[in-house]
C-alpha cells in the first residue's frame, strides 16, 4: 500500500473510478455509460463497480460495458463496498480515486470538475456539494442540513454537504482516511478521518438527479451517522 | 405457591426441553448444554424452594426473593448481551475480510477496463 510520502500526484495520473452498487441492473448501464471516457489530465481511467451482494444482474450487466466488476458474495454495506473498491484501485496503481453512486443520482459529467482540485495539488480530498433547494425532497434537505451542522459545531469544519457520495481523494492518501464504517456512515467518517488528518478538503458543487425509487439514506441511517459523529467527537 | 412461582417453573421446565431439544439437533455443544439447564434448574430450585434462600436476601439488603432473581437475571443479560455483541463484532469482521477476499481475487478472463485515450 503506498505511503503518504510517495503522496505527489503524477504529472498524468491514472484515476480510478469506484461505484458500489447493489441491485442496480437497471440503471448501472446509463450510469457508465455517463462516465466521461477522457478526463483533462488523467492518463487512463479505470471503472470498479463493487458488487455489493446483488440478487440481480449487476455485476454481469458491468462486465458487459467492459469495466472491472468486483463482487461481494454477500451485501456488506455501502461502506465495505467503497473499501474493497479502493483497495481494487490500489491494487491496479491507480493515483486518484474517485467514487460516486451508481442509483443514477450523481451525474458523471462533474467528475472532471470535482477530479481537477486533487489532480492540480489544490486539494487531497475534493467532496461533492449538492445544493440545498431545487429537486432535493424537504426531508433530506433538512437531514442534509442537520447533519452538516452537527458537523460543524463538532468538528469546526464547515462543510456544505457532508452526504454526498461523490468524492476523489489522492489514492495515496487512503491509509490516512481509511474508515471502518460498513455502512452510510461512511462518508461521514470519511471526512471526520480526513478533518483529523489535517488534509485540504476541497467542495465542488454538483448536480443531483432525484428517482422516484429512492434507495438511499434513511431517517434511521441518518440518526445512526449523527450518533456516529457523536462517537467520533468523544473519542478525539 | 404463588402465581409467578407457577409462570416460574413453567418457564424453566420449557427451557430445560428446548435445550435438550437443541442438544439432540446438534445446535449446542454439550458443554453449552450444561451450562444453560444449570441455569434452568438453578431458576427452577429457587421458584420451587424460594424458603431455602431467605438467609441471603437479607445481607444483600433485598426485600424479596423474587427481586434478587429478577436483578441477578438483568445482571446475567447484561452479561450475555456483551459478550454476545463482541462475538457479533468478531463474526462480521471475518465475514467481511472473507467477502473482500473473494471479491478481489479476480476471475480469469475479468481483466479491468482497457486505457482510455491519452489526455
Amino acid at each position: 500500500m503506498p505511503s503518504a510520502r510517495d503522496a505527489a500526484p503524477r504529472r498524468v495520473p491514472r484515476l480510478g473510478i469506484v461505484i458500489p452498487a447493489r441491485n442496480e441492473a437497471q440503471r448501472i448501464a446509463t450510469v457508465l455509460g455517463s462516465v466521461p471516457e477522457r478526463i483533462d489530465g488523467i492518463t487512463e481511467r479505470l471503472v470498479i463497480v463493487v458488487d455489493d451482494g446483488s440478487t440481480d444482474d449487476t455485476a454481469e450487466v458491468a462486465r458487459s460495458h467492459g469495466v472491472l466488476a468486483v463482487r461481494h458474495v454477500v451485501n456488506l454495506g455501502k461502506g465495505a463496498a467503497l473499501t474493497t473498491g479502493c483497495l481494487a484501485a490500489l491494487d491496479a496503481g491507480c493515483d486518484i480515486i474517485a467514487v460516486m453512486d451508481a442509483d443514477g443520482q450523481h451525474e458523471a459529467g462533474d467528475l472532471p470538475r470535482l477530479v481537477d482540485p486533487v489532480r492540480l495539488d489544490r486539494a487531497d480530498l475534493a467532496i461533492g456539494v449538492r445544493p440545498l433547494s431545487g429537486q432535493m425532497p424537504a426531508a433530506m434537505r433538512l437531514g442534509n442540513w442537520g447533519l452538516s451542522t452537527a458537523f460543524r459545531l463538532l468538528f469546526g469544519l464547515r462543510v456544505s454537504d457532508t452526504q454526498c457520495g461523490l468524492r476523489a481523494f489522492r489514492a495515496a492518501l487512503y491509509p490516512r482516511i481509511q474508515w471502518h464504517a460498513n455502512d452510510y456512515s461512511v462518508e461521514t467518517e470519511m471526512l471526520i478521518r480526513a478533518t483529523r488528518a489535517q488534509l485540504r478538503i476541497a467542495q465542488v458543487e454538483v448536480g443531483t438527479v432525484y428517482h422516484d425509487r429512492y434507495k438511499g439514506t434513511t431517517v434511521g441511517d441518518g440518526v445512526k451517522i449523527f450518533g456516529d459523529m457523536l462517537r467520533f467527537a468523544i473519542s478525539r | 405457591m404463588t402465581g409467578i412461582q407457577l409462570i416460574t417453573i413453567a418457564v424453566a421446565l420449557l427451557m430445560l426441553f428446548i435445550t435438550y431439544s437443541a442438544l439432540r439437533r446438534h445446535e449446542l455443544r454439550p458443554y453449552e448444554y450444561v451450562t444453560w439447564s444449570a441455569i434452568w434448574l438453578a431458576l427452577l430450585f429457587v421458584s420451587v424452594f424460594p424458603d431455602l434462600l431467605r438467609g441471603i436476601i437479607g445481607p444483600l439488603h433485598v426485600i424479596r426473593l423474587l427481586d434478587l432473581v429478577t436483578i441477578v437475571g438483568l445482571l446475567v443479560m447484561g452479561v450475555l448481551v456483551f459478550s454476545l455483541n463482541r462475538a457479533l463484532r468478531r463474526l462480521d469482521d471475518r465475514l467481511t475480510a472473507i467477502v473482500r477476499t473473494i471479491a478481489l481475487e479476480r476471475p480469469k478472463g475479468d481483466e479491468p477496463t482497457p486505457p482510455g485515450p491519452p489526455a
